[in-house]
């Protein structure tokens, strides 16, 4: 072995013990809590900013959320380091078995549309609502968990989006479909669990565009990881009328330093304009005064 | 084995907790949905002992530009065109519910369902000055609050210029700055939100305008998407006649 080799041996003895030192500290240091029990979620003044653009699949499970296909790898603004300084479009695998033949007939549509020179529609960027589970994905704007007994109240900066999940209580019987569906939630442990259902079609699952019925029911479990360094939410997915199966998928948050009272986000204030012809997708709009 | 010092640590850490839950039970609360039993455009309507608002030239003559640019379409109102946030006091006159929540611990956060507002308030500092805040100026402004009595008492500043101070165009500045006094009354059955507007270049003295809601906790706010229908407010006094106003005005009358 030479010095070269050594060294880098060391440092990567060095490195593993400083890893394996920080995850037991990381592993030692117990989730914040309200005195009632529960993990408390915006603890410290902080949010949440979503950690990366994408569902990571669920260790051990067959079925896999959408990803891009290894010729057309996706690179957002946040991987443009990793893609050659690229901004690469999200081009969903259509071959993903979750797939109906209907929902993957309309992904190749948008597919050959966004290869085409179409620009890629992202509902955070054109100030739509993402829906359920859509919405896990935004964004780098911190998202903030507003915990009371009767409803957790999910305020994303980015927008702004508001999310109201009513503690404790069951669904209606019949919640008119809108953007954000009906949700209701409740503590498992040291996990928030969100039931969404009543979800509109408007909205796509991820950023690949994968399309959903308003037969789609989501299940979120939310955790906090790491001491309250990090949060991990997974997704339960499940909709008859577009995927084959039910599907699980994960995706990390990162703590945002921000309180509340210093975060504002406001979507629609320079979008209107059409600087890249992104005008393609225009931003929600009024034609006349609601009052 | 956890080391003696990680357990203090941790100890510690779970203590720090404890006194915010214990504060916010000790504190009074304004916690529920509150929903105006009328509207007017103008702020006029909603002046602390009558009479007209006190502007100055500037503001005389801001406010005129203001006015003839909404009606010509030159000047956008974007809080209704793009559904951006209203700011303050405008925000104060909206007809659709509003929830006030004692979350996230040393912070309370206002929800508006129009245009989707958030209103965070920092319970735990007093607002930074207004050149520090204008640094990084809020649609809503900066807020920090605290409790006299059962009155909350909320400072903003740091507002940008890209909203009006009432639907007829009034105008402020990134000067503006206001106190609101909020506080339970009728037994609790209503909110009332007291507002000083402080704003010399445009106002010749601080002015105020007091705004009452009623109490609807157990409501669920709904969605609010620029453009789509939204709840029924035509029960909203006031409502139909600026909803014709529009309209007259649209069509160029």
């Amino acid at each position: 072995m030479g010095f070269s080799s050594r060294r880098n041996a060391l440092v990567l003895a060095g490195l593993g013990a400083i890893l394996a030192s920080g995850m037991a500290l990381a592993a030692d240091q117990p989730a914040p809590h309200f005195a009632s029990g529960i993990p408390d979620f915006s603890s410290n003044n902080m949010g949440w900013a979503s950690d990366g653009i994408e569902f990571l699949p669920m260790p051990g499970d067959k079925f896999v959320p959408i990803t891009s296909t290894p010729e057309h790898p996706y690179c957002g603004n946040r991987r443009l380091p990793k893609c050659n300084f690229q901004n690469l479009p999200p081009i969903g695998d259509v071959h993903n078995p979750i797939l109906q033949p209907w929902a993957a007939a309309a992904m190749q549509k948008t597919n050959d549309q966004i290869l085409g020179g179409k620009i890629a529609f992202e509902a955070m960027g054109r100030c739509w609502p993402a829906g359920v589970p859509g919405m896990m994905l935004f964004t780098a704007e911190p998202a903030y968990f507003l915990q009371t007994p009767e409803e957790v109240t999910i305020a994303y900066s980015r927008g702004p989006n508001i999310r109201h999940v009513y503690m404790n209580v069951p669904h209606s019987k019949n919640p008119k479909p809108s953007w954000y569906g009906e949700s209701v939630g409740h503590y498992e442990g040291d996990e928030l669990v969100i039931d969404t259902i009543g979800l509109s079609d408007k909205t796509f699952v991820d950023f690949y565009h994968t399309p959903h019925t308003d037969k789609l029911h989501v299940v979120e479990r939310y955790k906090l990881l790491d001491g309250g360094k990090r949060m991990q939410g997974i997704a339960e997915v499940e909709d008859p009328g577009t995927f084959t199966t039910k599907w699980r998928a994960i995706h990390y948050y990162i703590r945002h330093n921000t309180p509340i009272a210093e975060s504002e986000s406001i979507c629609a204030e320079n979008n209107s304009a059409n600087y890249f012809h992104e005008d393609e997708w225009p931003i929600p709009q009024a034609d006349k005064p609601d009052f | 084995m956890r080391s003696p010092v990680l357990g203090f640590a941790c100890a510690i850490t779970a203590v720090a907790f404890i006194p915010a839950v214990l504060a916010a039970d000790n504190t009074p609360s304004l916690a529920g949905v509150w929903w105006a039993t009328s509207y007017n455009p103008s702020m006029k309507a909603y002046l602390v002992g009558g009479g007209d608002i006190p502007l100055n030239d500037a503001g005389k003559k801001k406010y005129a530009e203001d006015q003839a640019g909404l009606k010509d379409g030159s000047i956008v109102d974007r809080s209704r065109k793009y559904c951006t946030p209203d700011g303050l006091p405008r925000s104060l006159s909206t007809p659709y519910p509003f929830q006030i929540i004692d979350a996230p611990p040393g912070q309370m956060t206002i929800i508006y369902e129009q245009n989707k507002m958030i209103r965070g308030i920092a319970m735990d500092k007093a607002l930074e000055p207004l050149a520090k805040l204008q640094i990084l100026p809020f649609w809503n402004g900066h807020s920090a609050g605290r409790w006299e009595g059962d009155t909350l008492v909320i400072q903003s500043g740091g507002f940008n210029e890209s909203t009006f101070a009432d639907a007829t165009g009034l105008p402020h500045s990134d000067e503006l700055q206001t106190t609101e006094r909020v506080r339970k009354i009728n037994g609790g059955k209503q909110l009332e939100d007291v507002i000083t507007i402080h704003d010399p270049v445009y106002y010749t003295r601080d002015w105020q305008a007091r705004f009452v809601y009623d109490n609807h906790t157990g409501m669920r706010l709904m969605e609010y998407i620029c453009g789509e229908t939204h709840r029924d407010i035509s029960g909203i006094k006031g409502i139909n006649e600026a909803r014709a106003a529009n309209a007259a005005r649209a069509r160029g009358q």
